[in-house]
């Protein structure tokens, strides 16, 4: 187990292939740390760089620029064996001319462990993982969920793995079998105490597995935090978009002296000293909020501003809302016992405590 | 269904072509092996008394040894000399063109121009491998040396298909997925240990494919004998097809019907019990649980 | 008019794919079939578009007996789960396709206009030149769609279009593909196994297993009145609590005991209440970590797991070994192991037959 460190990330594949111009850097001054033993997961859309970081953490890829410190010790020029890295891939990787005991065992037979010492780490491991009747099968012969844990299971055998990278481990398994898997992944990173880090573009295994999330985009990390900090505090546009199903809804805004907030022919009025401190970065913004901060009702309520209710989707759980103001659609949250149709009026009004601004993508207040 | 119905009549056509070209001559074998056959006077029905002639015939016992042999070295050279070769040749790049081409050579060229070309090589008189060989003090006479000749058809099949099991092998190499490279570095495997358990399992398909080619090929190699040694010399480089074709055309063809139903019936077998065997070797071995 | 599909069956070496299958689909229905992967969803879609045929029973389409039809001859459109495009046509060619083969020949202002119209529909105005490689999975799907509707038929059939794109997308299209099925009458059959999609698309649905259509009808009914166990708790989000209870007599009132914590008062049901033992059904969002009521039977547990899922958390909790899941419509994470208390409304609660898996009686009030 170790702390992880990114100091000063950049790299580009163009470059490394001896591209002189017109090139790109995949990743963009990346500036992380991934304490020792903690749950981490690198959360974005296809093409937005956690691959990519994923290859420099483990030592496939050496960064064009900056550093990877594993525990403080520059690990840049070490290759993956050399770092104690294990990675799960995206389709599972087991030795299919063995059985699951030997695939386990196998890390610590060329590590040159004695037969006695691999034994019983086996056994330890198959137990955690719930392989214990498995272990005299053909590995071949496993289905995808349980050739996972077997990859996984390697992974952790060792007891000096610094971390465990897991490339989007969920993609062809079952629906069905994709529960039952996250929570052994999150039932071993918390036992043993490794350091984990997931790599996925949906948000649903990021925030169930992490604790510590990082949102990237187009090569730049976007923002780190906890599920609850991405959820509530979002600090830009593209993460209050990601994060929430549905997003937030974005509206560019005009704020004025006088707390009147405007936007596609209507408006609200917040707090003259809110307004004032927004108007210290300028007038115009992008107003962000929730749907399920938004306060829909059926009834008339004066100042509040109104939209025709263009989709209702109900959940069984609750309804979401697609609302019509002019030329703008807000989604909103309401009840299951909220009695509302497609084509009702419906009167809106956005809570202060809910509202975020945004100003060229980036949180402003 | 419908459309599975559909399906069958597309196959008449192949399987016309099939009945006139191997089936119907098929059963004239049979009809032959069960008759004795002396030319111009009327077949005489015997029964399986050629096919006890020629099990007991030392002549054919020798063609039989000396095929076997044939074919267990060609196997045993031809099949870790291909996937040498295959592992060794490039991925990537230019090299890649230039490997393929090289490796295509020899299988391009037909079987009896191999053989002429080598007797060419290999002529007492005129050849390259004589000369060449001389130099280090060996004299060497393909048409009279007993070990001479068998080695030299030996070598020419080497040469001539060890790149089918090299393209096979290749094409099955680039198969695998990089991840279980990845994977096995990261479990610390040496390169030995990493081609037994990745390379070897994945390249499963494709070899027990190319062993089974090259082991039904060379039980029936014929053109190149007949071209550099015609046989010879005595009949150190007769091998199965050649015995039984020189029986037909002395016209014994009750023996040579019977050898070759026997010459089929060994193929058949020593093929399906190849295969079997092939296929379930090796599946889910491991320290003992 | 509309789609009667009447008394199908589709045998399949040896065995039935679909058993003795009855459905009308109305003009103007977005009717899903619901049912997780095998269950003969697919299957039937193939037979109402003609790729396949039934061993027996009747396909109907506006009265005429397609049965024996063609697909080329039921002029239908189809969308399936691999986006399907021409790889060498560009997005416009691909849209245009149908039209081009069609019967009666387009002209070609009128083919653009239709290709505008419905790639503008689909949000792709934008990427008609590009070829189907060269653009997202979910522009590529969003293409297939346009073509499947430029063709301008009564019926289309989806197949799980939405299952090989991102969750974010997903969501998306589902809201849109609501908005602009309804624009375009005739009916739709989408295929699916989320239950959401129908919740949030849906006029009607039919929850299919092992190659039967268990109950099928308006989502508001199916949704409250499921007729089997299996329909309770597959079509629901996230999913309906089911455990088995025992029926005791406590203190002269009638209960569907779970455990002694966990039991639930059903005096006015005992009429309905012939057995031993039910199934008990509760769905996760009525199940709370708040008393909101005084009525509210309260039991401990344990947390195994808290998933994030888009604004909500799904909770597994452990009660005296029975696994409960509480939808709570909040971001909030929750450590392993740690001590909740639930609250469940005595009045949410359906009972099902432990033998016919039929709903027998429930004390929601609807």
């Amino acid at each position: 187990m170790a702390t992880i460190e990114l100091k000063d990330v950049w790299h580009s594949y163009d470059l490394e292939e001896g591209k002189s111009k017109d090139w790109q850097y995949a990743v963009e001054d990346i500036n992380i740390t991934y304490e020792n033993g903690s749950a981490v997961a690198l959360l974005g859309p296809s093409g937005c760089g956690k691959t990519t970081l994923l290859k420099i953490i483990s030592g496939l890829t050496k960064p064009t620029k900056g550093s990877v410190l594993f525990d403080g010790e520059d690990v840049s020029e070490l290759s993956a064996k050399e770092r104690h890295i294990a990675q799960v891939f995206q389709f599972p990787v087991v030795y299919d001319s063995m059985n699951v005991y030997g695939n386990i065992a196998f890390p610590l037979a060329n590590d040159g462990v004695d037969s006695d010492t691999i034994r019983k780490r086996v056994y330890e491991v198959a137990e955690i993982l719930e392989l214990t009747d498995l272990l005299k099968q053909p590995a071949g012969r496993l289905n995808p969920a349980e050739k996972q844990k077997v990859s996984l299971g390697r992974g952790i055998v060792r007891p000096n793995t610094a971390a465990v990278l897991l490339d989007e481990p969920l993609t062809v398994i079952d629906p069905k079998a994709q529960w039952g898997l996250r929570r052994k992944l999150k039932q071993v990173q918390k036992e043993l105490n490794f350091t984990m880090i997931y790599v996925t573009h949906d948000q649903h295994e990021a925030l169930t597995f992490a604790e510590q999330v990082t949102v990237m985009q187009v090569g730049k990390i976007d923002q780190t935090g906890t599920p609850e900090q991405l959820h509530e505090d979002p600090h830009s546009t593209f993460v209050g978009y990601f994060i929430g199903s549905p997003g937030m809804n974005m509206l560019d805004c005009t704020v004025q002296v006088d707390g009147t907030v405007a936007y596609n022919g209507t408006s609200f009025k917040i707090k003259k000293d809110f307004a004032a401190r927004l108007l210290e970065h300028g007038n115009e913004f992008t107003l962000g909020i929730r749907p399920e901060y938004v306060d829909v009702s059926t009834q008339k309520v004066s100042g509040a501003m109104t939209g025709a209710v263009k989709l209702v989707e109900d959940t069984g759980a609750y309804k979401i809302l697609t609302i019509s103001m002019d030329s703008v659609d807000l989604k909103g949250r309401a009840p299951e016992t909220m009695k509302i149709e497609e084509g009702d009026t419906a009167w809106l009004q956005f809570p202060e405590e809910g509202l975020k601004f945004f100003k060229d993508g980036k949180k402003v207040i | 269904m419908k459309y599975d119905n559909k399906a069958w009549l597309f196959l008449i056509p192949s399987l016309a072509v099939m009945a006139l070209s191997a089936f119907i001559p098929l059963m004239t074998v049979v009809n032959y092996s069960l008759h004795y056959i002396f030319s111009g006077a009327i077949p005489e029905f015997v029964g399986f008394a050629n096919f006890i002639e020629v099990l007991r015939d030392p002549k054919f016992q020798g063609a039989l040894g000396r095929q076997l042999l044939f074919t267990i070295a060609i196997l045993a050279v031809q099949m870790p000399l291909g996937i040498a070769i295959a592992l060794s040749m490039p991925k990537k790049g230019v090299g890649v063109a230039i490997s393929l081409v090289l490796l295509g050579i020899p299988l391009l060229i037909p079987y009896n121009v191999v053989g002429i070309v080598w007797r060419l090589f290999s002529q007492s008189d005129i050849g390259l491998i004589p000369e060449v060989l001389s130099w280090i003090g060996y004299s060497y006479n393909v048409s009279l040396d007993p070990v001479d000749a068998p080695v030299t058809i030996f070598l020419l099949d080497v040469w001539h298909w060890t790149p089918l099991v090299a393209l096979l092998a290749y094409a099955g190499y680039l198969a695998i997925p990089d991840a279980f490279y990845r994977a096995a570095e990261i479990d610390g495997a040496s390169r030995w240990k990493t081609f037994r358990y990745v390379t070897l399992p994945k390249l499963r398909p494709v070899l027990v494919l190319g062993f089974l080619l090259r082991f039904m090929d060379s039980f029936k190699i014929y053109a190149e004998p007949l071209l550099l040694t015609g046989g010879g010399p005595g009949d150190t480089t007769t091998f199965m097809s050649l015995f039984v074709a020189r029986k037909a055309q002395s016209y014994e063809l009750g023996y040579a019907g019977a050898a070759s139903l026997i010459y089929l019936f060994i193929v058949m077998v020593m093929s399906y019990l190849f295969f079997q065997l092939l296929t379930k070797l090796g599946q889910g071995e491991g320290q003992k649980a | 008019m509309g789609i009667v599909v009447e008394n199908v069956t589709k045998l399949h070496q040896g065995y039935k794919k679909l058993d003795n299958i009855n459905l009308e689909v109305n003009d103007g229905d977005f009717s899903v079939l619901l049912a997780p992967t095998g269950s003969g969803k697919t299957t039937l879609l193939r037979l109402l578009s003609g790729i396949e045929k039934p061993t027996s029973g009747r396909i109907i389409f506006d009265g005429v007996d397609v049965t024996r039809l063609s697909v080329q001859k039921r002029n239908i459109a189809m969308v399936y789960q691999q986006f399907v495009n021409y790889p060498s046509f560009t997005i416009y060619e691909n849209i245009a396709s149908p039209l081009r083969v069609a019967k009666e020949k387009l002209s070609e202002k009128e083919i653009d206009k239709r290709v505008r119209m419905n790639a503008e529909l689909l949000g792709i105005s934008h990427i008609l030149d590009h070829l189907p490689q060269e653009v997202s999975g979910g522009q590529q799907q969003r293409a297939a769609m346009a073509r499947a509707l430029a063709k301008g038929t009564k019926y289309v059939f989806l197949d799980e279009p939405l299952a090989n794109l991102d969750y974010k997308l997903r969501e998306e299209l589902r809201s849109e593909l609501k908005l602009i099925f309804r624009e375009k009458g005739g009916a739709i059959v989408y295929a699916t196994p989320e239950p959401i999609d129908a919740l949030g698309m849906a006029s009607h649905v039919g929850f299919m297993h092992k190659g039967r259509i268990l109950q099928y009808g308006p989502v508001k009914d199916v949704y409250h009145n499921p007729r089997y166990v299996e329909v309770g708790e597959y079509f629901s989000y996230p999913t309906m609590n089911i455990i088995k209870g025992r029926k005791v007599e406590e203190d002269g009132r009638l209960y569907l005991k779970i455990t002694d914590q966990f039991k639930i008062d059903v005096s006015s049901l005992h009429q309905s209440l012939m057995k031993d033992s039910y199934y008990l059904g509760i769905h996760a969002h009525a199940v709370s970590t708040n008393r909101e009521s005084k009525s509210m039977v309260e039991i401990d547990g344990t947390i195994e797991l808290s998933e994030a899922v888009g604004s909500d958390t799904e909770l597994h909790v452990d009660h005296e070994g029975k696994n409960i899941i509480v939808l709570m419509q909040e971001v909030i994470s929750y450590g392993i192991g740690e001590h909740i208390k639930l609250y469940l409304d005595p009045e949410r609660f359906y009972i099902f037959d432990v033998d016919t898996h039929e709903l027998c009686a429930k004390t929601v009030k609807e």
